[in-house]
């Protein structure tokens, strides 16, 4: 699986990512995480609103923090 | 009544820009000036500045007036025209930085098949240009 954290590095994004992080060795998911804090690829990616949240190349979530439960839903494919 | 700011920003959604800029676009009948547009929604998206009514400035309505004269603007113009540049100058205002679509190599036409690619290239412009302090 590939997540991808987008935003340039606040508090916020810094916050989703650890959701994320806690969420996937929860479920023991192996994932490859990559935080992506280059403003001018966040568009290129289908964000438009920070943070943003990818999986597998598809946008899930932006311009919020999902809850952990909501986390989980995204990772299961579901929105 | 209308009031400066009617417009303007909901809360930022990531705390790691700045919205004391305004950021203002064309948004006329054309692929580059909806891609203008939707760059300044992404920039305000981004925490990097608040986007701010160019057509009311253009119309020039008091209390936009006073709201561009209070903040440094980005002005982000389809083409050559420059409609947004010339509102502010109009009431006396230069903006920091101002960035003309078609002069990223984007062809002004009446499609708007626009793609994020084009939206990302006018981002990356403003955000380079803010960087190096244009003016």
């Amino acid at each position: 699986m590939d997540v991808k954290i987008i935003g340039i590095g606040c508090s916020r994004c810094i916050e989703l990512e650890k959701r994320v992080i806690d969420t996937l060795a929860e479920l023991n998911i192996a994932a490859n995480v990559e935080h992506v804090t280059e403003l001018k690829k966040f568009a290129a990616l289908g964000i438009f609103m920070t943070p943003g949240l990818v999986i597998d190349g598809k946008v899930v979530s932006q311009g919020k923090i999902p809850s952990k439960d909501e986390i989980k839903k995204l990772l299961a494919g579901g929105k | 009544m209308i009031v400066a700011g009617c417009c303007a920003p909901s809360e930022p959604t990531c705390a790691c820009g700045t919205k004391d800029v305004l950021l203002l676009a064309c948004s006329g009948g054309s692929n580059v000036g909806q891609i203008a547009n939707d760059a300044a929604k992404a920039l305000d998206g981004y925490g990097q500045g608040s986007m701010y009514c160019a057509v009311a400035v253009g119309a020039q309505l008091p209390n936009f007036i006073n709201g561009v004269r209070e903040k440094p603007c980005v002005a982000i113009d389809g083409c050559p025209v420059a409609c947004v540049r010339k509102s502010l100058e109009n009431v006396g205002v230069k903006p920091v930085v101002h960035v003309v679509v078609t002069e990223l190599g984007i062809e002004k036409h009446h499609a708007f098949d626009h793609t994020n690619d084009d939206i990302a290239k006018v981002v990356g412009a403003v955000v380079d240009a803010l960087a190096a302090g244009q003016t």
